[in-house]
Order: C-alpha cells, then sequence, then structure tokens
C-alpha cells in the first residue's frame, strides 16, 4: 500500500539558512514573500523540542516539503579566525541526494540556491558548476527579487506581484506589525527576538486582511 | 487618523517617499536625508497632522514621528 502524501508537502519551503540576528534582514522579507503566495515556509528553528536531534529535524523538513531554499551566503568567511558555516552545503546536499534516489514524490522537489556573490559557490563548492544560483549580495530587496523570479521560473507561480509591489508591501506589513505589537506591550527587542513561528503567524494574518 | 509618509529604500537603490494606500510614490530621491526631508515637509503640511515612518534597508520599522494638527486661522 502506497503511503498518503501529506496535502502540505505540495506548498512546504524549507528554508536552509543561518540563524543569526544578521541574516534576519533577508529572512523576513524571504518569510513575507512567500506567505504571500500562499507558501508555508518551514525552518529548523520552527520547534525546539531539546530532545529531539537536530538532524533527525532537518531529515523530517526535507521529507515534508516539495520546495527548498539553500542559502550559501556564509561559504566564506569575513574575519580572520572566523569558520565559515557548513551546515548549509551539508543540509543542501542531503536535499540533492534525497531528490536523485527518491522513486516516490520526493523527485518532484524544487530548489533554490542563494550566494551573497555571483560565483562565490563556484570557488568553494566545485561540484555545483553548471547549477542555476541565484546571489542576493546581502541585500533584502535583491532576495525578493531573487526570489519572485524563482516563484515564476520554478514554482511555476503566474500570479506573482513585481518585486517592487512585494516590497512595498513587506514595508507596509512591517510598520502594522510593529505599531500593533507595540501597542500590546512588545518592546523593539521583542520584535527583533520573536520566534519564526509566531512572525510567520503575523504574517499570515495580515496577508489574510489584505485579501 | 494622521496620514503616513513612509520613507522606503527602493530595489534600484533609491530611496522613496510614499503616503499610506498610494500606489505610486510621491518622490523619489537618491539620499535617504533628503527623503527624509520631503517627508517631514509632507507630514508638517498635512492640515490632519501627519506621520513620517522611516525605514531601513531590510525594510523595517526605524522610527515613527508624528506631527500634530494645524490649527486653522480663525476666521
Amino acid at each position: 500500500m502506497t503511503k498518503k502524501i501529506p496535502k502540505k508537502f505540495w506548498t512546504s519551503v524549507f528554508i536552509n539558512c543561518p540563524f543569526d540576528e544578521e541574516y534576519k534582514l533577508l529572512l523576513r522579507p524571504m518569510l513575507f514573500t512567500l506567505v504571500s503566495v500562499r507558501l508555508l515556509p518551514r525552518l529548523a528553528s520552527e520547534r525546539s523540542d531539546s530532545l529531539e536531534q537536530r538532524i533527525e529535524k532537518i531529515l523530517r523538513l526535507i521529507n515534508e516539503c516539495k520546495y527548498s531554499i539553500h542559502d550559501l551566503s556564509r561559504l566564506k568567511s569575513e574575519r580572520a579566525n572566523e569558520f565559515s558555516r557548513l551546515n548549509m552545503p551539508f543540509e543542501l546536499g542531503i536535499e540533492y541526494g534525497c531528490r536523485r534516489i527518491a522513486k516516490n514524490h520526493l523527485r518532484t522537489k524544487r530548489s533554490l540556491i542563494l550566494e551573497k556573490k555571483r560565483y562565490d559557490i563556484q570557488k568553494a563548492l566545485s561540484d555545483l558548476n553548471g547549477v542555476d544560483i541565484k546571489c542576493h549580495n546581502n541585500k533584502p530587496t535583491q532576495t525578493v527579487q531573487a526570489l519572485q523570479h524563482w516563484l515564476i521560473e520554478t514554482v511555476g507561480l503566474n500570479d506573482v506581484e513585481s518585486p517592487s509591489v512585494i516590497w512595498d508591501k513587506f514595508n507596509e506589513f512591517d510598520y502594522q506589525f510593529y505599531e500593533r505589537r507595540k501597542a500590546q506591550g512588545y518592546s523593539k527587542r521583542d520584535l527583533q527576538i520573536m520566534p519564526v513561528q509566531q512572525y510567520i503567524r503575523f504574517i499570515k494574518q495580515w496577508v489574510a486582511s489584505k485579501r | 487618523m494622521s496620514v503616513k509618509y513612509h520613507v522606503i529604500a527602493w530595489l534600484n537603490g533609491t530611496w522613496r517617499v510614499r503616503r499610506s494606500g498610494a500606489k505610486r510614490a510621491t518622490s523619489v530621491h537618491y539620499k535617504r536625508t533628503e527623503a527624509i526631508e520631503k517627508a517631514r515637509k509632507l507630514a508638517k503640511k498635512d492640515l490632519t497632522g501627519g506621520t513620517v515612518v522611516i525605514h531601513g534597508v531590510d525594510g523595517t520599522v526605524k522610527s515613527s514621528t508624528t506631527y500634530g494638527k494645524r490649527s486653522l486661522p480663525s476666521a
């Protein structure tokens, strides 16, 4: 008997990215863009069960998401004695293996690889030569652009708004998010460190109110 | 409710002033400071009082200032 594919699989997007404060600048517009086209962002940080092994969590996410976004922009260390981050390429490797070896619905998986500067990945990870990679130059606006193009080219969505409109709406959302949370007693710091699941819930509410 | 003028970093590197709800930008500037100045002028000019909302390059709100309602000169 074949196992039933969960409905959520077809709209889920696994985001494989750094989780530091600095990356939130790119992550938040990315989450907004995905939610605004009715996709469901999934991240390793969405749940923090202390007894769950991180790698098990990643495997489950890869298994449950048709789409994935891999940001390899931290491959290069910026300062002396700084280690480059290897979690993202490792998880991309699992995703690639899963897609190639699977004989079921996992073969239909689709991915987006992001880098900071063009050709950076080729220098660090030459196995990926010939693969289509988009770069964001560490800029939130360019992240939205890259993502919007991928949603049209690869996900196959026809009704995606232009990057300018998405960016404009994100700015509007952020203002209302900031004002409403402030009225509820949240400090600026609370908003910065807010759990990603809560942030996604607020985006969903806002997007639903605008439809 | 006061009118809001958003100062937004644009995709091509420029800064725009956009009134809340408007589809098009009120003005486009090469410098952030110029855009803030323009937004302030517009907010102060507004009879119902205006709010200037300054966004950062990441789209998040950096500050929000409301300028008081202007009282009309008595006839």
